[in-house]
This record gives structure tokens, C-alpha cells and sequence, in this order.
């Protein structure tokens, strides 16, 4: 196994009130999509079109499981759950999430992310780029439910839907 | 359709006009399409006019977008809609506009609602745990006050009491006096706590009265007592006897359902008939109490009970009299204590009457025979 530089942990995050005390915590979606985009293109020049989606969604993946332990690990009511995944989405403006359909018993999720951090605005390529996003709502269904779910962009922005609908399966 | 022609189409839907004039072909091919987005978005907004929000419109832009938008709107509110249903009351609706607010509003308001009944629950479930104590122990008072049932040598006595709810607004009290067996039943009007009181009040008075009065002027003084101490709309109702040891019964009514005499030598009944007014609702100008006397036979037997026996209502209507008299003689061989257990299951038996909405008390004396002093 090589030796890990940044395994992520919360500490990864920083302390911003002492880092960024002018600046404080927020920043602009433009930052944040060139930080994204500018990455993929870069991976996916070196790796391709579906190792980038891979690596991508893996990475959303470990976000999510990383968001549910600092934020929802005490909550075990999936209506809580929705309802702080809500908020936080909304707070941190990520996008404003709406559950539209839950099959708890067989693990099935519909729902949708309107005003899309990923990609709301984006034009339209006729494909689906909410791959990161799909790694995101996966890791947190999938540490809640304690079984692995794997979240699937059916509708997009960039496919002309204008919101971005997912469904969320057993993997 | 080729690329050239979705995207003119494309930017028709999204309000952008031609550049330049299209060639006939092209034209009605868009015009085609266009027919078809304008049927599948009649479809949909048919459907979401009727509250269905399965369908979906298969075209891209941003009128497909926006009600894709509404249709995740509004299967969210049902979801939402349904968690609150189910009592999850920190549902919120966001970026809803005014929607959101009265959404919000509602559910805050029936949070508060439902927090309010559930805290006047507590409370009720408090108050019902305390009336139950108290009343546990107000039953306690009344039966020992009842005391044991006199056993002297020329009768036999038996009561059955059967309280609506814990206490008795009935009560059946006797004594044994040189005169002879003194007895009597009482119903306060209406039951529970209030009447319970009431049925005490009455056996201490009547013991104190005892044996200095004959039967009518017990009622007198009592009515004269009730009258002075009971609320305006309370009053009660009994009937007195006093049986001696020869068979000489001597009987007053205030009020009350008729005694009834069983002389089950010869298989008949007498009817003894209340003539004197209910006790504590008048203290003046009220015809004076008056008694009668009967022989009684070996064998005869007085029943005395309270209204909530007669009210007892089977299929063909109340017991009443009747019936009444028509179970105690077919269980007329039966001792007065088998007879009560008797009448204790018809009371209970469901198949046979309603459930009571009353006291019910019944006392039963027979007279015996035997001549032996009263102890």
C-alpha cells in the first residue's frame, strides 16, 4: 500500500474561523466550477471519459459518507434525514434537493436537485454531468441505510431537463 | 428531424425566432414538432390539473424544464404532505414563495395543536387517576358502611349491589330492633361520587332515627333532612319496611318502584305501591307519608331494588315488572341468595340485555317462620 498524502478526514476541511477570518467561509460557484472542471479536464485527459466519471463518482461517493458522519450519524428517521439533508443543501448552497418518492423497505429513492451546484446554467451537452453529485446522494442513502445504493442522474441540466433528477437503486 | 432543424425548433421553444425565412420543408417539419410539443404539454398540465403527477413531457428547454421543476415541486409536497400525515411535524417547505409560508404555518400550527391535546391528555389521564383513587377509597367507605347483613331466626336476607362505576348512589340498609327487622332501600337521583354521598347521608340518619319512629315518619324526618341539606336537583327515592318475627310487615314509599311480595305458596304476587313524594325535593305542603301493613306467610318473599333493575332492556324492551316477575317465578324453589346470583348473571348477560346504565341494587327477605326473639 503506498503512503497516503491527504486521506480525507473532516480535519481536511480547515479551522476558517482562524484560516479565513476576513474572507470567512463562503466562496463563489464560479471557484468552485472552475476548481471541478478544470480538474475533470485534466483527468479526463490523462484517464479518459469513464475513468474520470469513476474517480469522480467515487470521490462524491466518500463526500457523502463523509457529510452523513459530521452531520446526520445521530439522525435515524429517514424523514429527519431528508429534512437536514434539505436544509444543509439549502444552507450550504449546494442545491435545493426535493425527495419525490421513498421505498424505504427496498431501498428505492427518487429525488431532485434544482439550482444544481454541478451544473445548473451549464450548457446543454446532451449528456448527464452530475456524476460527482450521484457519488454525493450515494454515500449518504448508503451510510444511513447501512446497504450500498448506487444514485443515478436520470434527468439533467445539460440534457435540457433543467433539473437534475436521481434515482437511487441497490448497487 | 436533422440538428439544424432541432435547434431552430429548440430555440422556438425557448421564445428565439428564425434568423432568416426557412425553406416549405423545413418550416413544416418544425411545425410538426411544434404540434406535438403543444400536444404532450396539453397532456401534462391536463394531468397535473388533475392532481396526477406521473406524466412526464419528452421534449428538453425550458418550459419542459419548468414543469419538470413543478412536477419534483409538487411529488415533493406530496411526499411532504405524507410525512406529516403520518405526524412528522418538522416538515418545511423552501423556496416556495407564499406556498411555503402557509405550508409552513400549517404544520407549525397543527404541532402546537397536537402538543396543547397532548398536554390536556396528561392532564385528563392525571385527574382520571386521582377520581379513580379517591373513588377506590369513596367504595371502601361506602362498604363498610354497609356492614354485615342482619341474620335473624324468623328470615333469611340477601342483597346484590352493583355499582354503575365503583361507587353506589343505592344503598340498602338493615337493622334488627325489638320491633323487628327494620329495612330499607334508597336510590339518590343520578349515580357516581355525588349520589354515593348521598346514600351516606342516609344510613347514618337512619340509624340515628331508629327505633324511635314508625316507618312513615322515618320518611318524614328524612325528607324534612334531605330537604334542608340536599342541592335543589338532588332528591332521593326508597322505600321502608319493618318485618317482625310473626310475619307483620309495615311498609312506606317515597317515590319508589313497587315492593314486591311473592307468596309462593299459592305462586302470586303483590304489588306494593309507593304513595308518598320523593325524599328532599319539597320540605313543605307535601301529602303526608303513609304506610301499610301485610301478613306475610312462611315462605313469602319481599324483593325491593332500585329503578336500574327495571330499566334493564332486553329485545323486547325494558324488563320492567314483568319480566321481573316472570324470572322470580320460574326460579321460585331456588333459595334468595341462588335467586340474586340469578338475577346478578341475567344483569351481566349481554346476549340477553343491553349493558345497565345504572346502580342496581336488589334485596331479598323471606320470611321464615320461626318465631325467636329479635337479636
Amino acid at each position: 500500500m503506498q503512503k497516503r498524502k491527504y486521506k480525507f478526514d473532516w480535519s481536511l476541511i480547515g479551522n476558517l474561523e482562524d484560516g479565513r477570518p476576513n474572507l470567512g467561509r463562503q466562496t463563489s460557484v464560479e471557484v468552485y466550477r472552475l476548481m471541478m472542471f478544470t480538474l475533470r479536464d485534466v483527468i479526463e485527459l490523462n484517464c479518459g471519459e469513464t475513468m474520470t466519471d469513476k474517480l469522480l463518482y467515487d470521490a462524491g461517493l466518500l463526500a457523502g459518507r463523509m457529510l452523513y458522519q459530521n452531520f446526520f450519524r445521530d439522525e435515524k428517521e429517514l424523514a429527519g434525514l431528508i429534512s437536514k439533508i434539505t436544509h444543509l443543501f439549502a444552507d450550504l448552497k449546494i442545491g435545493i434537493v426535493r425527495f419525490e418518492a421513498t421505498d424505504t423497505p427496498n431501498f428505492r429513492f427518487t429525488l431532485t436537485v434544482a439550482e444544481d451546484l454541478d451544473c445548473s446554467g451549464l450548457p446543454e451537452t446532451g449528456s448527464g454531468v452530475c456524476v460527482y453529485d450521484e457519488g454525493v446522494i450515494s454515500g449518504l442513502l448508503s451510510e444511513f441505510t447501512g446497504k450500498s445504493l448506487k444514485a443515478k442522474e436520470v434527468d439533467c441540466w445539460c440534457t435540457g431537463d433543467r433539473t437534475c433528477r436521481f434515482e437511487v437503486d441497490p448497487a | 428531424m436533422t440538428n439544424c432543424q432541432e435547434t431552430i425548433f429548440q430555440n422556438i421553444l425557448d421564445g428565439v425566432s428564425p434568423d432568416e425565412e426557412l425553406p416549405g420543408e423545413q418550416a413544416n417539419a418544425i411545425l410538426h414538432w411544434v404540434a406535438e410539443f403543444n400536444r404532450q404539454l396539453y397532456e401534462v398540465l391536463k394531468c397535473f390539473s388533475q392532481g396526477r403527477t406521473d406524466t412526464s413531457l419528452k421534449f428538453r428547454g425550458r418550459i419542459a424544464g419548468a414543469l419538470k421543476a413543478l412536477q419534483s415541486d409538487l411529488r415533493h409536497l406530496t411526499w411532504q404532505a405524507e410525512q406529516v400525515a403520518k405526524g412528522d411535524f418538522s416538515q418545511r417547505v423552501i423556496f416556495l414563495g407564499e406556498f411555503a409560508e402557509a405550508f409552513n404555518r400549517m404544520v407549525e400550527n397543527l404541532s402546537r395543536n397536537k402538543s396543547e391535546i397532548e398536554s390536556r391528555n396528561r392532564e385528563i389521564m392525571r385527574i382520571d387517576n386521582e377520581l379513580k383513587q379517591d373513588l377506590h377509597v369513596a367504595a371502601q367507605v361506602q362498604q363498610s358502611f354497609a356492614g354485615k347483613l342482619p341474620e335473624p331466626d324468623f328470615a333469611a336476607v340477601g342483597v346484590l349491589a352493583e355499582p354503575f362505576f365503583k361507587v353506589s348512589g343505592d344503598f340498602f340498609s338493615t337493622f334488627v330492633e325489638s320491633e323487628g327487622l327494620f329495612f330499607m332501600l334508597g336510590d339518590a337521583s343520578g349515580h357516581g361520587a355525588a349520589a354515593a354521598m348521598i346514600t351516606i347521608m342516609a344510613r347514618s340518619f337512619l340509624a340515628n332515627v331508629l327505633p324511635l319512629n314508625p316507618t312513615e315518619e322515618i320518611l318524614r324526618r328524612m325528607n324534612e333532612f334531605f330537604a334542608s341539606t340536599l342541592p335543589d336537583d338532588m332528591y332521593m327515592t326508597g322505600v321502608i319496611g319493618c318485618l317482625n318475627n310473626s310475619g307483620h310487615l309495615r311498609v312506606a314509599n317515597a317515590g319508589h318502584p313497587p315492593m314486591l311480595i311473592h307468596r309462593r305458596a299459592r305462586g302470586e304476587f303483590e304489588e306494593v305501591s309507593g304513595t308518598g313524594m320523593v325524599l328532599g325535593m319539597f320540605e313543605e305542603e307535601i301529602e303526608p307519608y303513609t304506610s301499610c301493613s301485610i301478613e306475610l306467610m312462611p315462605g313469602d318473599r319481599i324483593y325491593v331494588f332500585s329503578d336500574g333493575l327495571l330499566e334493564m332492556r332486553g329485545e323486547q324492551g325494558f324488563l320492567g315488572m314483568s319480566g321481573l316477575r316472570d324470572f322470580l317465578e320460574n326460579n321460585g324453589s331456588l333459595s334468595i341468595h341462588e335467586n340474586l346470583d340469578f338475577i346478578r348473571a341475567l344483569i351481566f348477560d349481554s346476549e340477553k340485555l343491553s349493558p345497565r346504565a345504572d346502580d342496581i341494587t336488589v334485596a331479598a327477605i323471606e320470611f321464615t317462620g320461626r318465631s325467636c326473639p329479635a337479636r
